[in-house]
């Protein structure tokens, strides 16, 4: 069975050219730190585990919002274009 | 003429539906939906620093458990506004999960510290998006 050191090393580890997963990575550490040395309870370790998860798909439909609103510009941006012509 | 720009869009940019397309050419901004994230995020901010006073901490997640709660149901019938829909269920469950740790009684100044700071951090994106959307 995997220790915990060994799951905070692999965390140490991410290396991803995506900055949320780097930085998802990097509270995953933080909090174990802080559970293990008794500043968190193991119910707010949880709790604030599951947030990162909530932050990422926050940000993923926040990205799908942006490209929905990037395509918007460009029809809107077309069709006065077409209008023009 | 502009179903055939529609129509060239979907293919160009890759929509994977018509749906998507048309969420695209439909969405609007909208200045309620605005306000609210604004106010989540700005008693997020108050929050994280005001974690040494338990009571008011409580009180002040209790408030945004509230408000997070509007936004998702304000937010739930708009058209054209799926990304904003699932986003504020996601973020009602972080302030849900605040609101709920305050009740079952004890809350450490460091979890209250990220609790708020996340909420923060979350309603900021959102706000940052929808502040982009079409007038």
């Amino acid at each position: 069975m995997s220790t915990v050191q060994e799951h905070q090393d692999s965390l140490a580890s991410v290396s991803s050219r995506n900055p949320d997963v780097t930085d998802a990575a990097g509270k995953v550490h933080e909090y174990t730190t802080l559970c293990m040395q008794g500043q968190l309870s193991k119910q707010e370790y949880i709790e604030l585990v599951k947030d990162i998860q909530r932050q990422l798909n926050i940000n993923e439909h926040m990205v799908e919002q942006d490209n929905l609103i990037l395509i918007n510009t460009a029809i809107n941006g077309l069709i006065n274009l077409a209008s023009i012509a | 003429m502009k179903k055939l720009i529609l129509l060239s869009i979907i293919m160009l940019t890759g929509c994977a539906t018509v749906n998507e397309a048309v969420d695209a050419f439909l969405m609007k901004y909208d200045n309620n939906e605005y306000k609210l994230i604004t106010e989540i995020r700005t008693r997020a901010s108050y929050g994280k620093d005001n974690c040494a006073y338990v009571e008011d901490s409580k009180k002040l997640a209790k408030e945004l458990e509230y408000k997070s709660l509007f936004l998702k149901n304000y937010a739930e019938k708009l058209p054209h506004n799926k990304p904003v829909q699932e986003s504020s269920v996601e973020l009602h469950d972080m302030v849900k999960g605040l609101s709920d740790m305050y009740d079952k009684g004890s809350v450490s100044p460091i979890f209250c510290k990220i609790k708020f700071t996340s909420i923060e951090e979350s309603a900021t994106r959102i706000q940052q998006s929808e502040g982009n959307k079409p007038r």
